[in-house]
């Protein structure tokens, strides 16, 4: 045959020849010493495009704030030189609806930022597909305590016995997890236990309330639903926070989903330290069982083929923990600073997949961070508005900026 | 029958925000458009999804481009002073950079065309795929991603021999 052409030669290199012409052009390129060059070259840039785009790759996204567009039109700029990119109004109708229909988090962890005294509020962040964000966001950030967790839960997805360590100076991240057939222990904490939901947007699902003390409901998607909801939850929640002997109330199949802001802005807000990385930690982290024995107890029994994974302590530089509660499934955690500053936090293991975590916070928050894999969330209620943020960034940053956006 | 959008997602959106975000150099518009489209799907299920989704998300895309009012309010991106990402040598990071701007350089100077088929053959469609998610011709694809990584590399290696490379 005659000389190959440069789009054949390129369909052989991308192996998009028929058989027939294949076995024809290779034939051509054994005797053909121009060509075979050039197939050479073809083959070589092939391979350097496909360096080259990798460059373009951004594994770790920036932080955005994404105000709502609202009644009144687009959210107005943020103080403080933040800048900002509206969020589609449907976009921002599905991610609350993702948010309130559900919370995935790979070995995520949450916090909020809040002052006591308020209505408790419920974190529900969803997060991309773990696999997805696991390899376009490899946790290559310096140490972070989400990091960390996150590695411990990878590397032990089969749920072991329970262990609790007591934290060193470098105390690590204590989780309690636990295996995909978790039932009664989970704790009547009012965990947004949703349905496993992998996609953004998905399609909200509602599942059954639990009973017990913990008055959940389902939450239609809907934002006023939701905030009216969450006033009432918010108030429920506060009865089960930590230090009052939690209830196991739930079976297994009893999921709870919640999606809850702030009822209100509170006038102030403290500023707080994010769970901190495992470096260096100077933090004391004194460990106190405050775990309700009931519950223990309960869960014990009922929960006797309930197993967890090695739990890490959580350390938070400049906290001290002062009440843990833990149950099969789910461990609480609260902590607090020198001065006063609560953070709440929970971390349990998805009913469904032990690889799977969910986080969720009931707290007083004006607005909840979620962190999963580095990446994370920010919900955030203020000035009658909700808005999202998303971006991987360290949990310091997001504090600040979102300080600063409260102003 | 219902679109298992659980699925779906699965297998392509981090494909969908990798391509989009070499296209844009955006990763959070990226991660936007990614989202309208996977948004279409559930509206609208098709039933060859990759190179459907794709498909639209470059419509999307242009579609935006085209709109003024979109483009003005798609501000700057916050920049996250403190964010940690990992260590490297200043001169690494230096170079890292470079390569980026080059790279983004090189890629401006291809059509509109020749860059979506560039970048979906990145994605791994085969060729078939690339036609339907183009609207080009099966025969043209060979063509197309000849020109394009020529002319990728061509502009590329201009532009690191030090020459000012004017962004498209």
């Amino acid at each position: 045959m005659s000389h190959v052409d440069d789009g054949t030669l390129h369909e052989l290199v991308d192996n998009a020849l028929d058989a027939a012409m294949r076995v024809e052009v290779e034939a051509h390129l054994a005797s053909c010493g121009d060509c075979a060059r050039r197939y050479a070259e073809a083959t070589a840039m092939a391979r350097q495009i496909v360096t080259l785009l990798g460059a373009l790759d951004v594994p770790v996204p920036r932080i955005r704030v994404m105000p709502p567009v609202t009644a009144a039109g687009v959210a107005p700029s943020v103080a403080g030189g933040a800048t900002v990119i509206p969020m589609r109004s449907r976009m921002t109708v599905l991610q609350r609806v993702a948010i309130a229909a559900s919370v995935m988090l790979v070995a995520g962890v949450s916090y909020q930022v809040g002052k006591r005294g308020d209505a408790a509020a419920k974190v529900v962040a969803m997060d991309r597909d773990v696999s997805a964000s696991m390899r376009a966001a490899p946790m290559r950030a310096a140490p972070s305590v989400v990091d960390g967790i996150a590695d411990s839960f990878m590397a032990a997805p089969a749920p072991s016995a329970r262990q609790r360590t007591r934290g060193g100076p470098r105390a690590e991240s204590e989780m309690v997890a636990s295996g995909a057939g978790a039932t009664a222990g989970v704790a009547g904490e009012a965990a947004a236990v949703a349905t496993p939901v992998v996609v953004p947007p998905p399609l909200p699902r509602v599942t059954a309330p639990p009973q017990g003390a913990l008055a959940q409901k389902s939450i239609a998607p809907g934002a006023p639903a939701d905030r009216d909801d969450a006033r009432r939850e918010q108030n429920v929640e506060r009865r089960v926070s930590i230090g009052d002997a939690e209830t196991p109330s739930q079976s297994s199949t009893a999921r709870q989903i919640a999606s809850q802001t702030p009822a209100q802005t509170p006038a102030q807000t403290r500023s707080q330290a994010p769970v901190q990385a495992a470096t260096p930690a100077t933090t004391q982290d004194v460990l106190r069982k405050a775990s309700s024995p009931e519950s223990m107890n309960r869960s014990a029994v009922a929960g006797g083929e309930m197993q967890s994974a090695l739990p890490k302590v959580i350390p938070l530089a400049g906290y001290s923990t002062v009440e843990e509660a833990s149950v099969p499934a789910m461990t609480r955690r609260r902590y607090i600073s020198a001065a006063g500053t609560e953070i709440d936090l929970s971390i349990m293991q998805s009913f469904d997949d032990p690889k799977r975590t969910l986080a969720t916070v009931a707290s007083t928050p004006e607005f909840v961070v979620t962190s999963v894999n580095g990446r994370s969330t920010v919900r955030w209620h203020a000035r009658g508005l909700d808005y999202v943020l998303q971006g991987a960034v360290s949990p310091d940053s997001l504090i600040k900026l979102a300080t600063q956006l409260k102003r | 029958m219902g679109l298992d959008l659980g699925a779906l997602f699965r297998e392509y959106h981090e494909s969908l925000v990798r391509m989009l975000t070499r296209r844009t150099g955006d990763r959070g518009r990226a991660e936007e458009l990614a989202q309208e489209t996977f948004a279409r799907a559930v509206a609208a299920p098709p039933t060859n999804p990759r190179p459907w989704l794709f498909a639209v998300a470059l419509n999307l895309l242009r579609e935006e481009g085209r709109n003024a009012a979109t483009r003005e309010r798609r501000l700057v991106l916050v920049k996250d002073e403190d964010h940690v990402a990992p260590y490297e040598q200043p001169d690494e990071a230096y170079e890292r950079e470079e390569t980026r701007l080059q790279v983004r350089a090189a890629l401006a100077h291809l059509s509109e065309r020749d860059r979506d088929v560039l970048l979906l053959q990145a994605e791994g469609f085969d060729y078939d795929e690339i036609a339907q998610a183009t609207g080009l011709s099966r025969g043209a694809i060979g063509t197309t991603l000849a020109r394009a990584r020529k002319r990728m590399l061509e502009v590329y290696t201009q532009g690191e021999g030090g020459a000012h490379v004017a962004r498209g």
